[in-house]
């Protein structure tokens, strides 16, 4: 899917291992490839330890890769990082800040290292709404609050591409939802997005396109539609009065069924027309047949699920078959 | 400049900063006050008290002198035989300066090489001596900006050390990383305005510590003979003392920011003074190793500050038999910082290498 737009951030073959004296190496990105277009909320998603971090951290010079190509902007990266840094704001992992400064003074000796002018400082504040505790020290904020002064600190030089790790941890319903609108807002104005998290729920109202990782590499990725099209299993669900009549009767003709409390649930069906003529036809009348459009959440526990065991041989051009390693 | 503004509010807003000049301050106020405090100007009467008890021993000396010049001339034949004329020095007889007056012992006599006259010398005594205490700023401000030296690079070494230390540990190095992706500025930078910061609040502190020194003098004590000279002394001594506080910051940097984590700077300090200073101290003396302070900082640290450190070395007088010498030696200034200045910038050398290729994560 070759688009016209540009890419704002783009990985390709990413590999990264750590190396630790005591744990020995641990391969934390094993050949990611991402791509992140313009003026787009991008949806990086993957469970704990997945890479993540480890990505977004290379991409920002804080991590160097073992091998792969970056861009950032259209400038490659690291080497170009002293250059497009002013145009990315970015929080990596847990909001971490001096404790005993209050906020306006962290964002204020931040802005100050980066030429930003004092006015925005406030500017930001308000926009994260901290502005009323803003002289606090940072030590006292919660967990929420830091999160927020994290990404008042990303959002202070004005940035074309902002990228936030885990954002939404440590908010609460009312804050995510400011959170969002936030970037919503954002995003109007021109900025990228790319949020990082393992939480799902959000970030499908929330991203236009999504990368789903596993074990260091991308499983899934595309327009959040499109990903879950691909995963459409064609499950529907079904009640009628007689479970036990109804299951058996399907089953004898072909259906795969499952019996729950008090539905049924039909598993790659491709016409649900079938279903209602077979019970029609033994006299069972449907109450209810609603297809099972998976959301996000399930995708990507299916999609992470099914990574490749340890052991098994990894795959060369894994990215080119991600869609194709989803089903069991 | 940019950078270097945000750190240099960075720096003077810390607390930790804060605490430490504050606990500096408060120390140096207690020395200063314990000094004035026990320091008196000698009233009139005082002199005249110490100038009568400092006749009295020049009294006793000139008459111990005419003594000795007697016992010389005439030697006593002396119970022990084999022994050469008079007394050896150091058995029981009058020291000079003894208490005068009472029972007049058998007077003592000098040791070879010295004479009569050098032995019992009346000019020696002072009346300075059989005064209470006086802080004399000419003799003793020296000294005082030792003690400042000192004081100073220690709170240099722990600002210096946590400066970065807590930057690291509490991630905002990361942080300031990703706002300004350059790190070997980032981290000179930050290096660079802590050794000024020090250098400008150290500068101003040792001169606010000369003024009390010379204030207590002036009013509790005696300012003594100050000459264009011994205030140039002065100020170099201040320089050094300041020096050294530099050289401290960089390494509790160094070691902090190789570390990322101001205890690391801590723990190594801790560790040298108790492995090195203590315990290879102690092994190098039972295994008689010569010249054993020349292993170890603190006596280039001594010589830095004194200009030059003496030292004897016992060790040839280990298996000699009657005579032998001790070998006097001693470490210079100029050997001092060549050392010194080695060990600093070897380890924020150090720091920087590290600094170029580790993953921050
Ligand atoms: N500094 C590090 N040293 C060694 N291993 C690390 C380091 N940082 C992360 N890892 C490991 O790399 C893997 C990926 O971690 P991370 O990128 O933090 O994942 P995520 O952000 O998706 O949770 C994990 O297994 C983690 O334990
Ligand atoms: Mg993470």
């Amino acid at each position: 899917m070759v688009s016209r737009v540009d890419a704002v951030l783009e990985i390709n073959g990413l590999r990264k291992t750590y190396r630790s004296a005591f744990k020995g190496p641990h391969r934390a990105v094993d050949g990611l490839d991402m791509r992140v277009e313009q003026g787009q909320i991008h949806g990086f998603l993957g469970p704990n330890g997945s890479g993540k971090t480890t990505t977004l951290r290379t991409l920002l010079g804080l991590v160097r890769p073992n091998s792969g190509r970056m861009t950032l902007l259209g400038r490659e990266v690291p080497s170009a990082l002293p250059e497009v840094a002013g145009h990315i704001g970015a929080i990596v992992e847990a909001p971490r800040f001096f404790g005993n400064f209050s906020g306006r003074r962290t964002l204020r000796i931040l802005a100050r290292a980066g030429g930003v002018r004092r006015a925005r400082v406030e500017e930001v504040l308000e926009l994260v709404g901290l502005r009323d505790r803003a002289g606090d020290r940072v030590k006292t904020y919660s967990l929420g609050m830091k999160q927020r002064l994290a990404v008042a600190s990303a959002l202070l030089k004005a940035p074309r591409l902002l990228i936030l790790d885990e954002p939404a941890n440590g908010l609460d319903p009312a804050g995510i939802r400011e959170m969002r609108d936030l970037m919503r807002g954002l995003v109007e104005h021109g900025t990228t997005v790319v949020l990082s998290s393992h939480i799902l729920g959000e970030v499908q109202q929330i991203c236009d396109s999504v990368t789903i990782i596993s074990r260091g590499r991308r499983v899934a990725h595309g327009a959040v539609d499109s990903v879950l099209r691909a995963q459409d299993k064609g499950e529907f669900l079904i009640r009628v009065a007689d479970h036990e009549r109804a299951a058996q009767t399907l089953r004898h003709a072909g259906f795969q069924i499952t019996t729950e409390r008090d539905h049924l649930m039909a598993r790659g069906v491709a016409d649900p027309a079938i279903i209602t003529e077979t019970l029609a036809a033994h006299k069972m009348w449907i109450s209810e047949l609603t297809p099972q459009r998976p959301d996000l959440e399930s995708v990507f526990l299916q999609l992470t699920g099914t990574v490749p065991e340890p052991g098994v041989t990894r795959q060369v051009g894994e990215s080119a078959a991600a869609f194709g390693h989803g089903a069991k | 400049m940019r950078l270097f503004a945000a750190e240099w509010s960075r720096l003077f807003a810390r607390r930790f900063t804060r605490m430490m000049f504050l606990i500096v301050i408060l120390l140096l106020a207690l020395i200063g006050g314990g000094i004035a405090y026990s320091s008196h100007v000698p009233t009139d009467a005082a002199r005249a008290k110490a100038k009568v008890e400092a006749d009295r021993q020049r009294a006793f000396l000139t008459q111990q002198r005419a003594r000795c010049e007697e016992a010389v001339r005439n030697p006593r034949p002396t119970p022990s035989p084999g022994s050469t004329a008079g007394t050896e020095p150091g058995t029981p007889g009058t020291e000079p300066g003894g208490p005068p007056g009472g029972e007049l012992g058998p007077v003592s006599t000098p040791p070879p090489g010295v004479t009569c006259a050098e032995y019992f010398n009346p000019a020696e005594i002072d009346d300075a001596s059989f005064l209470p205490s006086t802080f004399g700023f000419a003799r003793e401000a020296h000294d005082l900006v030792l003690v400042f030296g000192g004081i100073f690079a220690m709170l240099a070494f722990a600002v210096g050390a946590s400066f970065v230390g807590a930057e690291w540990s509490s991630g905002s190095m990361m942080n300031l990383l990703i706002w300004r992706p350059r790190r070997i500025l980032v981290l000179l930078t930050k290096l660079f305005t802590l050794l000024f910061g020090l250098a400008v609040t150290g500068a101003l502190l040792a001169a606010a510590w000369v003024a009390a020194a010379y204030g207590i003098a002036r009013y509790r004590g005696e300012v003594g003979r100050v000459t264009q000279g011994s205030l140039t002394s002065l100020g170099l001594d201040t320089a050094r003392a300041l020096g050294l506080a530099l050289a401290a910051a960089a390494i509790g940097f160094a070691l902090a920011s190789l570390g990322r984590h101001t205890a690391m700077a801590m723990g190594v300090a801790v560790g040298y003074l108790l492995v090195i200073e203590v315990g290879l101290n102690i092994v190098l003396r039972l295994t008689e190793v010569p010249k054993v302070e020349r292993w170890f900082l603190s006596s280039y640290v001594q010589a830095w500050l004194d200009k030059k450190a003496q030292f004897v070395d016992f060790t040839p007088c280990r298996y000699a038999e009657g005579d032998c010498a001790p070998v006097e030696w001693s470490i210079s200034m100029d050997d001092s910082a060549v050392i010194l200045g080695v060990a600093t910038l070897a380890l924020v050398a150090v720091s920087v290498i590290a600094m170029r290729r580790r993953d921050v994560a």
